[in-house]
């Protein structure tokens, strides 16, 4: 009868030690592959982008999209091109993905606004993907933008010879050579459809990748009341 | 004295031997010339002719876009460092090597002044790396369009392949 009693006390607390080491074990969730969260979300401040002669795009238009948002100029040759193919496909992936979620809006923000007009950017997004924004503004305006997301650019441009490095939020000097590069973040910054900034996607980037782990990260989202 | 003998130069015609060595002197001269001659070209161009350039490409860009791209692979066989110095490509405006580089999460592009092919080595130019950049392009650009591209070593000689305009290159 006693052994009885000590067999099942210890099939209890044998139950009990089996509980407490799997459950963990079967709540691990696929890890994220390049996105890295804030460890607390940033509302967008008051923003005025141009999308085209027109049209001005501030917070409100975040709202209700899972927005990506890469930084760069269509003077450049390499990854700019690189990174808008990704964000095309990604873009493409996630629409041929049925979801009870909110769409995904990719925007494409220039930093060089005195040779990228809004009809030449969206020239350039256009062929990457028909929906991606693309968007520009002074240069105080994309400083603070730019700034917001943690995100710093520069210019280098030669002028009679001298090469002068323009930092960001200030305007090109006139007369300088038109050849010249932005540095800008490798970065792709992740906005919830509650125009706050959650996190961001870590180069090297791959389009697979990054709606994987959007994707995980959209099943933990509890939509807030619009 | 011998060298006395050989030089002067009254002496040497002097006597009809010394006629014959000096005929002999001046074909054998002739003939060295004649054999060295095909080697020294072949010194002046044997960068050129030691690198081998492989699955060059321009990646098709947008229509508003003025600069564009080129990628390929180079095959330094011989056994000596080769240093493109300039390139220059047909159709473009400027041509210059640069390279990306993410540095501290910025995406940065650095001009190349010369790309040094060590011997031996395999240097592929891909999409966030080294690259070909070709400025102000003076024609809309289209797939399987051709563009010969000029590579200047630091020795002078010149080597042209053609590229190809691709949307992408797996």
């Amino acid at each position: 009868m006693n052994n009885k009693w000590a067999w099942l006390i210890l099939a209890v607390i044998a139950l009990a030690v089996g509980v407490k080491i799997s459950l963990p074990l079967l709540a691990t969730e696929a890890p994220l592959h390049s996105a890295q969260l804030l460890p607390a979300t940033k509302a967008l401040p008051e923003i005025r982008l141009e999308k085209d002669k027109t049209g001005i795009f501030t917070a409100e238009n975040f709202k209700g999209h899972w927005n990506l948002i890469f930084f760069g100029f269509t003077n450049c040759p390499d990854f700019c091109p690189l990174e808008l193919q990704k964000l095309g496909k990604l873009l493409q992936l996630s629409q041929q993905t049925q979801q009870a979620n909110f769409p995904v809006q990719v925007i494409f923000i220039s930093l060089d606004p005195e040779r990228d007009s809004p009809e030449k950017i969206n020239a350039y997004t256009g062929f990457f993907h028909p929906q991606i924004v693309g968007l520009s503004s002074s240069n105080p305006e994309l400083v603070k933008v730019a700034h917001f997301f943690g995100s710093d650019y520069s210019r280098k441009a030669t002028k009679a010879g001298a090469l002068l490095n323009i930092p960001a939020g200030i305007d090109m000097p006139d007369n300088v050579d038109n050849n010249y590069q932005v540095d800008h973040s490798a970065r792709i910054y992740i906005v919830n459809p509650e125009s706050s900034y959650i996190g961001s996607f870590a180069p090297p980037h791959n389009a697979e990748h990054m709606w994987g782990d959007l994707q995980l990260i959209m099943s933990k989202h509890k939509p807030a009341v619009l | 004295m011998l060298s006395g003998k050989l030089f002067n130069r009254k002496n040497f015609h002097d006597h009809p031997r010394d006629d014959r060595l000096m005929t002999a002197i001046k074909k054998i001269a002739v003939l060295t010339a004649a054999l060295l001659l095909p080697l020294f070209c072949f010194a002046v161009n044997s960068s050129a002719a030691s690198l081998k350039v492989e699955d060059a490409w321009i990646k098709l860009a947008p229509p508003t876009a003025t600069s564009h791209a080129g990628y390929l692979r180079l095959i330094n066989n011989s056994k000596q460092a080769l240093a493109i110095s300039h390139i220059s490509a047909t159709g473009y405006a400027h041509a210059m090597l640069h390279q990306t580089k993410i540095v501290k999460d910025k995406a940065q592009m650095d001009h190349l002044q010369v790309l040094e092919v060590p011997a031996g080595a395999v240097i592929a130019l891909t999409p966030g790396a080294i690259h070909l950049m070709l400025m102000n392009p003076q024609q809309p650009q289209k797939v399987n369009d051709q563009v010969t591209i000029t590579l200047e070593f630091s020795d002078g000689t010149q080597q042209k392949f053609v590229a190809l305009v691709q949307a992408n290159h797996e």
